[in-house]
């Protein structure tokens, strides 16, 4: 803002040359040149930034518009005043990219307390700088936001050029992680993402990074994970459970001196929400003291993986089974061409109720900033890259756990399940995805 | 000689054209580190200006400058490599003033001066008002500046003051397409930089569907460079009558066009990784790695290989110019 201000009065003084030449009158003849001279070149600056326009505001986080469409879709309301308000009160609670906060409401909790630091989100905030220390300011706007977005929608400016696109933070489902299925992940685990990078898409390694640094990019993927949460479900709970026929604001933040009963009735609306949504970040319960050794069938060697081909063929048939039933999706050979056409999780939300493949029906949401709808595909199993992590451990999780957003479902398994499969069974399925990109003779032919 | 001919010639000054090479060559490296300040972000390193913490420039402890933080480096070796433009184009100009018969050229020189000057202050703006906008109109002036200097080394050569005519009776006049491919090629190319920047100077504000179009553009103007490169090249080599001198960059601007759609496929990669992923395994296995050092190079190799291109047609464009000039002036 300072700096718009800065460019405003240099075009203001432009725009009355007066000023200049009183300014000039009183200077030396070689000096009226030099003025006018110096008056040019900011004119053409001015007149470059008129046509570029100077860097647009990056003051506020943008607002969810795809969930109120879909929300107005099923109920029938206008929910324009309602998101209005709701980014109103988001504000209140979050603050905004350039002066993020953490909920009074979290801070006071001492389970969400230490769930990210603050000194943390501010420095993940705001524009990019460094200082002599190699201290970085903004890492966000550094690193991210050209394929997550400044609200972390998944849709930056490189967006639509990526194929899988970037993740939508929003509504705080995540694919990758130790944790069961539709649970968050830990910190660790989304720490670790941004360590391993998601080979196979553009999701790079930030391995060369100070550790520090990606635990405050960590601690503001949360922070914008649970803001967007925040943000959807209190739209959600409005539209469905409110009684809005007046088509008034729910909450204005000029009511604290006029309607205090209603401000505060908001308000604490927006805080209990944010509370259930930060408890299931605070303390997910996570399965990575998982340990797969030679026992498993599984043998781990520093130049590559020797497979049990016994425990290989009893895979097969396990992923070609109808208990498991994975050929159904990756295809007998798991080559990926198994599956009918489908979409995963943060597509089907906002094309709720619409066939994500009718251009034409989908045409008003692409101009709200959806991006273009893509089918999923099962994994090529047969190239070997694992987006997960391509240790025995992290096939193992993928199977038990499935792959949150995505059509990937978790196993059926054994206490809980009769007829479903027993750890043995998994590990034997472990491995027999790993041959399928290793030396076939291992047993990939029966 | 006849008589006409002598009317393009002047006395060759071999201190200005010492200058403004070595001002070419010098803002090379300056480009450089500049992409480089781009790449690493790093334009906000040193947070005043003209001065570096506080410190006169020149005067900033040399440990920290070299062995301090990677961005402070960048960006604090990228404005001594501005003010070392500074000095040899102050050089210029006096060498020029004092010596240079041609007094349009004079006033050219005066003219580059100037333009260090501004594309400085520019630079400067950029940090004093922490504007991106900035960073990418001072991004898309240097390379025009480093055309510049490359049209003042030309334009002070001997073979331009006094050896054109020679070279063209020897090769038996010049192609007038050419002229004009080159110039089309020059002023595509830098359009072809200016949309680059807008890629590269992206911000969070931009939305997706605005930045695609800049990528669409991006790859048809590179095609229509690439079209114009690969025709200049054919008439360079079959009408086999250019002047040397123009022949000669001609090839090495053509090789280098190519080298840059190889850089920017490269840039494609190392930003947003393959498009078509699950063709092969080896492939597909490629992660990229966030400020890699590869990933960095490419991407500012096609960055600089990009100005190269305008300075490379600049000269080309120049010299034909000049081939036909003196060749219609002596028939
Ligand atoms: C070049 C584009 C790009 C950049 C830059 C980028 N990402 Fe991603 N990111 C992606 C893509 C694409 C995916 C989705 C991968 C998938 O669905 O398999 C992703 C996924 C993620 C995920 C979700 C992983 C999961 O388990 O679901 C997180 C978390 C993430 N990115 C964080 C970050 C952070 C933090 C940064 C900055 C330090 C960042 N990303 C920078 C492209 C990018
Ligand atoms: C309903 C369809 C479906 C079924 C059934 C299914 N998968 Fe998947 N699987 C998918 C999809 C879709 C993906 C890609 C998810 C993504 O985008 O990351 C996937 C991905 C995977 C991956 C890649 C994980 C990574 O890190 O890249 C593995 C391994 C895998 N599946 C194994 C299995 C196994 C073993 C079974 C049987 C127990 C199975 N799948 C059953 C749809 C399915």
């Amino acid at each position: 803002m300072h700096s718009y201000r800065a460019v405003l009065i240099a075009a203001h003084r432009l725009m009355q040359p007066e000023l200049n030449q009183h300014h000039s009158a009183t200077l030396g003849r070689s000096n009226t040149t030099t003025t006018r001279m110096f008056t040019r070149v900011v004119y053409s600056l001015c007149a470059a930034c008129l046509v570029c326009g100077c860097d647009a505001p990056l003051a506020s986080f943008s607002s969810n518009l795809l969930v109120a469409n879909r929300l107005e879709r099923q109920t029938g309301l206008d929910l324009s005043e309602q998101t209005e308000a709701v980014d109103q009160l988001l504000e209140h609670l979050f603050g905004t990219p350039e002066s993020p906060r953490w909920p009074k409401c979290l801070e006071s909790d001492v389970r969400t307390k230490s769930l990210i630091s603050l000194d943390y989100l501010a420095q993940a905030a705001g524009p990019v700088r460094s200082d002599q220390a190699d201290q970085h300011f903004g890492l966000f706007r550094e690193h991210c936001v050209f394929c997550h977005g400044l609200s972390g929608s998944g849709t930056g400016p490189t967006s639509s050029l990526l194929n899988p696109y970037p993740r939508d933070f929003r509504p705080g489902v995540f694919k990758f992680k130790t944790t069961g299925s539709g649970v968050k992940p830990t910190k660790a685990d989304l720490r670790n993402t941004l360590v391993r990078g998601i080979p196979g898409t553009s999701m790079p390694t930030f391995s060369l990074l100070k550790s520090e640094e990606l635990e405050i990019l960590t601690d503001y993927v949360v922070y914008l994970a649970i803001r967007g949460e925040a943000e959807r479900r209190l739209l959600t709970e409005l539209a469905l459970d409110m009684d809005l026929t007046d088509g008034q604001p729910f909450w204005k933040p000029d009511w604290e001196s006029t309607r205090p009963a209603d401000y505060l009735a908001g308000l604490e609306l927006a805080e209990q929400i944010t509370q259930k949504i930060a408890l299931a970040w605070a303390q997910p319960e996570s399965q990575d003291n998982l340990v797969l050794s030679e026992s498993d069938g599984i043998q781990l060697t520093n130049a590559s993986r020797e497979l049990d081909p016994g425990a290989v063929a009893r895979g097969r048939a396990l992923f070609n089974g109808k208990i498991a039933a994975c050929s159904s999706c990756h295809g007998t050979e798991g080559k990926g061409d198994g599956a009918v056409r489908n979409f995963d999780f943060w597509t089907k939300d906002w094309t709720d109720g619409l066939d994500p493949d009718d251009r034409e029906a989908i045409r008003p949401l692409r101009k709200l900033g959806a991006l273009k709808t893509r089918p999923i595909s099962p994994r090529n199993l047969q190239l070997g890259v694992f987006r997960g992590g391509s240790d025995p451990e992290d096939i193992y999780l993928r199977i038990v756990n499935g792959i949150d957003g995505t059509p990937m479902p978790a196993a059926a398994l054994k206490p809980i399940n009769p007829q479903g499969l027993s750890e043995n069974d998994v590990q034997d399925l472990v491995s027999f995805v790993l041959s399928l990109s290793q030396n076939t003779s291992l047993g990939g032919n029966p | 000689m006849t008589a006409s001919a002598v009317r393009f010639q002047a006395a060759f000054t071999p201190i200005v054209h010492r200058l403004a090479v070595l001002l070419t060559i010098a803002v090379f490296p300056l480009i450089w580190v500049g992409g480089l300040v781009t790449t690493y972000d790093a334009g906000m390193a040193v947070p005043d200006w003209p001065g570096t913490y506080g410190w006169n420039m020149f005067a900033y402890p040399i440990s920290t400058w070299l062995f301090g933080p990677f961005d402070l480096l960048v960006e604090h070796s990228h404005r001594l490599l501005g003010s070392l433009a500074g000095f040899f184009s102050i050089g210029l100009a006096m060498a020029a003033w004092k010596y240079e018969e041609r007094s349009w050229f004079r006033w050219w020189c005066i003219g580059i001066l100037l333009a260090v000057v501004a594309q400085g202050a520019l630079g400067g703006a950029r940090v004093l008002l922490d504007q991106r906008t900035f960073a990418m109109l001072h991004g898309c002036t240097g390379p025009l500046f480093f055309a510049l200097a490359a049209a003042t080394a030309t334009m002070s050569s001997r073979w331009w003051v006094e050896g054109a005519a020679v070279d063209i009776r020897n090769s038996g006049g010049t192609k007038g397409r050419l002229r004009w491919l080159s110039g089309l090629i020059l002023i595509a190319s830098y359009g072809q930089l200016v949309l680059g920047a807008q890629l590269r100077h992206v911000t969070g504000a931009v939305s997706h569907q605005t930045f695609l179009i800049f990528v669409h553009s991006h790859f048809t103007l590179a095609a229509v460079v690439l079209l114009l490169a690969i025709l200049q090249g054919l008439i360079g080599s079959f009408s086999g009558r250019l002047p040397t001198r123009v022949a000669h960059p001609t090839k090495w601007l053509v090789g280098i066009v190519f080298l840059q759609v190889a850089l920017g496929i490269g840039t494609w990669i190392v930003n947003y990784a393959l498009p078509w992923q699950e063709l092969n395994g080896w492939l597909a296995k490629y992660v990229i790695v966030s400020k890699g050092y590869w990933e960095s190079m490419i991407v500012t190799a096609h960055m600089a290989t990009g100005s190269l291109i305008i300075s490379l047609a600049t000269v080309v464009t120049f010299r034909a110019w000049r081939a036909a000039k003196v060749s219609n002036a002596a028939n």
